[in-house]
């Protein structure tokens, strides 16, 4: 068929345009429509829910059928992602409001830095695509170190060091870096006997001590061979040689508050203290440097790994560089060994750059990314970041790179021209806002974040709230809460006029009388009173059972009466049209309840005069109500319908006579031939009757 | 108190426990879901597993999966005679489908595959409300498109039987048996009823609720009280929950609402309302007091609320569209939250 070929070549084109839409259009739906159109063929697009367009060919009537296809459009949003999104909504939320409750500029960071750690915690828990969130989780553990953790600032190099140690085993996943190289030979040393005789046992060490995994060396140095008890060779000295190196590493001072239980090493917190530390330690680990036992070490390999490790706790530039294998762990080794009392970021920024001249890494960008950060580059942060990770990232990690001072704040915060008035940080969530939007079960999130944009947040939840589908109550309830909470009138009644006609029109008729309601919709609530009135007019509603139904209509109609003047005639209505049944009723099965007969009828003519006299009965009913009330005049008991009363009825039907001379509304013409002199008759002869009784 | 969140990965509907006297196994939870890559309806059946009975993270065994004909929009268990359970399911199209659980095959390591029974085009519209009788399996079902059916079970069939059509007049919104012949309903325009099988034609009893001010309310849930049948509660709009004591057929009592009392902690929907049964089992039958009530809300609380004290169990940051009790000895709680995961919580009581 030429029709579906199209179709489906568009949905290839689609595909294509799609970028990597491909993989979710494989799993595009298909249903079938009907046909219902006389034309031979018809496509139709169109935007469904979120990112999803909707392809829709429908052929001939005669021939029935055609279908509609689905295509998700960009990226796909995998369940993982979705856990992100609505895990770290609450941190959000709590920093957004914690802001507008007023800060102190002085300790914001602190707020900041629990909102890092509560989202820190949502990146932890388990997930499956294990690696990309391990990077992100990476890069935004380093960005709290260096731009919101103020308590850290006077040890940021071993905060490095910690971090290199979390994060090494993510940063390269193909090439060597240390944690590799330490894993690697930590599987063997189960199996060897003798490590020292290998290269390899040396090389991880001394890799492992220059970026400071200082309980990996030790645990590595109490597998050699030496501590053997079945020792056949004189190993004593050699012994106390690996010893002594070990003791050294156990005490190696350290310049951060504390050290985590059972890690070697001495945490000093005070600077002066330290230094004092620091110089008396490395002229003990010169004085083993040139002890004279080293010439009674028998073995040669132990002999050159031990002075390697000591080259390494000296701090030599030759045997660091050899021992790590990217930037990152040189920096983190030169921090370490060479130069620990560099505070000065400026330092930082120069020694950043001079080591990743000498060990750079395949990522272009993510090396770019961890030096940025390193060095507080925002700007190339912001740009990095944003070819690395997505808009999840960007949304999030601006309130972070704001905790470092006022120079990063105007550069997010303030309007720019080219981006049609929007700051950086409002772009940013803006553009996550929409990537939520764009799936049926993230778009109640959107607005925490479009409340967050001051500029265009309100008009795109108008539009995204516009956009629901008003065919699920539930959903739309949920909306008008949205609503409700961000104070948007005008969407709420707009929501509820659409969810009203809706049901309406799907035979609802309860239910669409109450979403009107909700919508304040005087205009179609007339109406609808007026159809209602119709349908009870023209007879067609006669029988009890449909009048039950229609008294719950009446009942809801009626329930807003102060509001809806107009429509309180109906519950008036309503009693006389019952009354007027029961009397049928009565008089059907036995005119033995003569009194209760009556006491109806009078009922009826309360009801009937107070209708007429209210003023809120619509004048196009007044001739039906009159028709029927021929039956009350006609009474034949008694006289049921007073003189006044009568002459009330008569001065209405007057009125009708002179609006049609008035050429106002000819309501008379609609009615029986004959039907308004039986009126006539029945009025003139009852009061003849109520004159003579009285 | 203890809570865990079991993340799904794709939209939850309702929850419900199977209700097991058998202690041989472990809690039974029906939940229906939702995938949204597939666009499929599910619904599952799963042990709740935890390795001791106060600590430990729970987790959930699938025993059962069936693939629904429409997105679900109403729920209910019932246990029936000789060991076996109901799952029925209503579905936005407007069908019921019937799921039976075998007891026995439940606790074998395969996982169940008894085919469900589907009775499609039950309603025109979306069936909001289902309730199954526990012993018997009559199914009841209330619609959108204002129609009360009563879906008898034999064998492998379903037998519905129409029981009141308002042709859309009114839009039903919630449904509880009350006794084996007798059920209360709400809806949007009309108002709490009360029927009898017995007596057809019409409710046998009815009763406004008076909504806060002028704007009309919608009932989501209702519940009849599980030893004292003539009570029932309903949860709705703007926080609001009523009381009624058919006993007296005035006015129900509001219990929580934007207006009623200062202690409104909830002012949006109040998506399902239940007696709580840890109280019904631990307190001796007051016929004076309202019994205490357990309710969620869109808002994310989940609360109890015992003579205008509210007791909040739950704070969630988003909204709890079902919850259900056990009614063992009302300990624990499931409740399905709109972020795609199922909340199970311990409480002591």
């Amino acid at each position: 068929m030429p029709g579906i070929r199209r179709l489906e070549e568009l949905e290839n084109g689609e595909r294509n345009a799609g970028g990597d839409g491909s993989s979710s259009s494989s799993a595009a739906v298909i249903y079938s429509v009907p046909g219902g159109l006389r034309d031979p063929g018809r496509l139709w697009v169109s935007w469904s829910n979120g990112n999803q367009l909707q392809l829709s060919y429908i052929e001939n009537a005669v021939a029935g059928g055609g279908r509609v296809t689905e295509i998700h459009l960009g990226e796909g949003w995998d369940a993982e992602r979705r856990r992100l999104a609505y895990d770290s909504l609450p941190a959000f939320a709590l920093l957004q409001n914690q802001r507008q409750l007023g800060y102190n500029p002085g300790d914001w960071w602190e707020h900041v830095l629990e909102y890092s750690k509560s989202i820190r915690s949502v990146l932890d828990q388990p997930t499956q695509g294990k690696e990309k969130t391990s990077m992100l989780k990476a890069v935004w553990e380093l960005i709290e170190v260096f731009y919101v953790d103020r308590s850290a600032t006077w040890w940021l190099p071993e905060r490095l060091v910690d971090w290199l140690a979390e994060y090494d085993k993510v940063l390269l996943s193909d090439e060597d870096t240390v944690h590799s190289k330490v894993a690697s030979f930590q599987r063997k040393l189960s199996e060897i006997q003798f490590p020292e005789d290998d290269v390899a046992y040396w090389d991880a060490m001394a890799s492992a001590l220059s970026v400071g995994w200082l309980d990996v060396v030790i645990a590595f140095l109490r597998m050699h061979g030496s501590y053997r008890l079945d020792q056949l060779d004189d190993r004593q000295t050699e012994n106390g040689l690996v010893e002594a190196v070990t003791l050294l590493i156990m005490q190696m001072p350290r310049l951060r508050p504390r050290l985590p239980d059972g890690s070697p090493g001495v945490a000093i917190g005070f600077k002066p203290d330290f230094s004092k530390a620091r110089e008396k330690w490395r002229s003990q680990v010169s004085k083993l440097e040139n002890s004279v036992f080293w010439a009674e070490c028998n073995h040669r390999g132990t002999l050159l790994g031990l002075k390697k490790l000591i080259q390494v706790l000296l701090g030599n530039v030759d045997v660091l560089q050899l021992s790590t294998f990217h930037w990152m762990e040189l920096l983190v080794a030169h921090f370490l060994h060479l130069i620990p009392f560099s505070l000065v970021l400026d330092g930082m920024r120069s020694i950043a750059s001079k080591c990743k001249g000498l060990k750079s890494f395949g990522d272009e960008d993510l090396q770019e990314l961890l030096s940025a950060i390193i060095s507080n580059d925002t700007e190339i942060l912001l740009a990095k970041c944003s070819k690395v990770f997505n808009a999840w990232m960007m949304a999030h990690v601006d309130d972070l790179l704001i905790a470092k001072g006022e120079d990063v704040r105007s550069l997010l915060e303030e309007d720019r021209q080219t981006l049609g008035g929007l700051s950086l940080k409002e772009l940013h969530r803006l553009v996550y806002s929409q990537v939520l939007s764009s799936h049926s079960l993230t778009w109640q999130l959107a607005p925490v974040y479009l409340a967050a944009c001051p500029n265009r947040g309100l008009g795109m939840l108008e539009a995204l709230l516009m956009k629901q589908s008003c065919s699920n109550q539930k959903l739309a309830l949920k909306a008008l809460e949205i609503c409700r909470l961000y104070e948007l009138d005008t969407v709420s009644t707009a929501i509820a006029r659409a969810v009203g006609v809706h049901s309406l029109k799907h035979g609802k008729k309860g239910q669409g009388i109450m979403w009107l309601q909700l919508a304040r919709d005087e205009q179609r609530l007339s109406t609808l009173a007026d159809q209602i009135l119709n349908t009870i007019t023209s007879g067609e509603a006669d029988s009890l059972d449909n009048l039950e139904h229609f008294e719950g209509l009446c009942d809801i109609l009626g329930s807003g009466a102060t509001k809806h003047q107009g429509l309180s005639f109906l519950a008036r209505y309503k009693s006389f049209k019952a009354a007027l049944q029961n009397i049928r009723d009565l008089r059907r099965r036995e005119a033995s309840y003569t009194e209760n007969l009556a006491a109806l009828g009078r009922a009826a003519v309360t009801s009937l005069l107070q209708l007429l006299k209210s003023g809120t009965f619509p004048r196009k009913f007044w001739l039906s109500l009159l028709q029927e009330s021929v039956e009350l005049l006609e009474w034949p008991e008694q006289v049921l319908v007073s003189e006044s009363e009568t002459n009330t009825l008569l001065c209405c039907l007057q009125e009708l006579f002179l609006a049609r001379d008035r050429l106002e509304d000819d309501i008379l013409s609609t009615a029986e031939p004959g039907a308004v002199d039986r009126l006539r008759l029945a009025l003139a002869s009852n009061l003849c009757r109520a004159i003579l009784q009285s | 108190m203890a809570s865990w969140r079991l993340p799904q990965g794709r939209a939850v509907g309702s929850v419900r426990w199977l209700p097991s006297s058998a202690a041989a196994w472990d809690r039974m939870l029906v939940s229906t879901l939702f995938d949204p890559e597939t666009g499929k309806p599910s619904l599952e059946l799963n042990a709740l597993g935890s390795k001791d009975s106060t600590e430990g993270r729970p987790w959930l065994d699938l025993r059962g999966e069936w693939e629904l004909p429409g997105r679900v929009s109403a729920l209910a268990t019932a246990a029936l005679q000789g060991e076996n359970f109901l799952a029925v399911a209503g579905s936005i199209e407007g069908s019921v489908t019937v799921v039976p659980v075998d007891a026995v095959q439940v606790t074998t390591s395969e996982l169940l595959d008894k085919e469900p029974l589907v009775l499609s085009g039950l309603h025109e519209a979306s069936v909001c409300a289902v309730d199954v009788l526990d012993d018997s399996g009559d199914c009841l079902a209330v619609g959108e498109d204002g129609k009360i059916s009563v879906v008898k079970i034999s064998e492998s069939e379903l037998l519905p039987k129409r029981v009141h059509d308002s042709h859309g007049h009114i839009s039903f919104s919630a449904a509880h048996w009350a006794s084996s012949m007798e059920f209360v309903t709400a809806g949007v325009g009309a108002p709490l009823q009360w029927w009898d099988l017995r007596k057809p034609g019409g409710p046998v009893s009815q009763c406004r609720l008076k909504w806060d001010g002028s704007s009309p309310g919608f009932v989501h849930s209702l519940d009849v009280h599980p030893s004292r049948k003539h009570l029932c509660v309903v949860g709705g709009s703007g926080g609001s929950i009523f009381a009624w004591d058919l006993r007296w057929q005035r006015d129900a009592v509001k219990l929580a609402g934007v207006s009623a009392s200062k202690s409104a902690i909830v002012e949006s929907e109040v998506w399902e309302v239940k007696y709580d049964h840890a109280s019904t089992i631990s307190s001796s039958s007051d016929s004076g007091k309202v019994p205490p009530v357990m309710f969620c809300s869109e808002d994310g609380v989940l609360a109890t609320i015992e003579g205008g004290n509210v007791t909040e169990l739950l704070a969630e940051p988003c909204a709890i569209n079902s919850f259900d009790v056990d009614c063992e000895n009302g300990k624990d709680i499931v409740c399905g939250l709109e972020h795609e995961s199922i909340l199970f919580l311990k409480r002591r009581i």
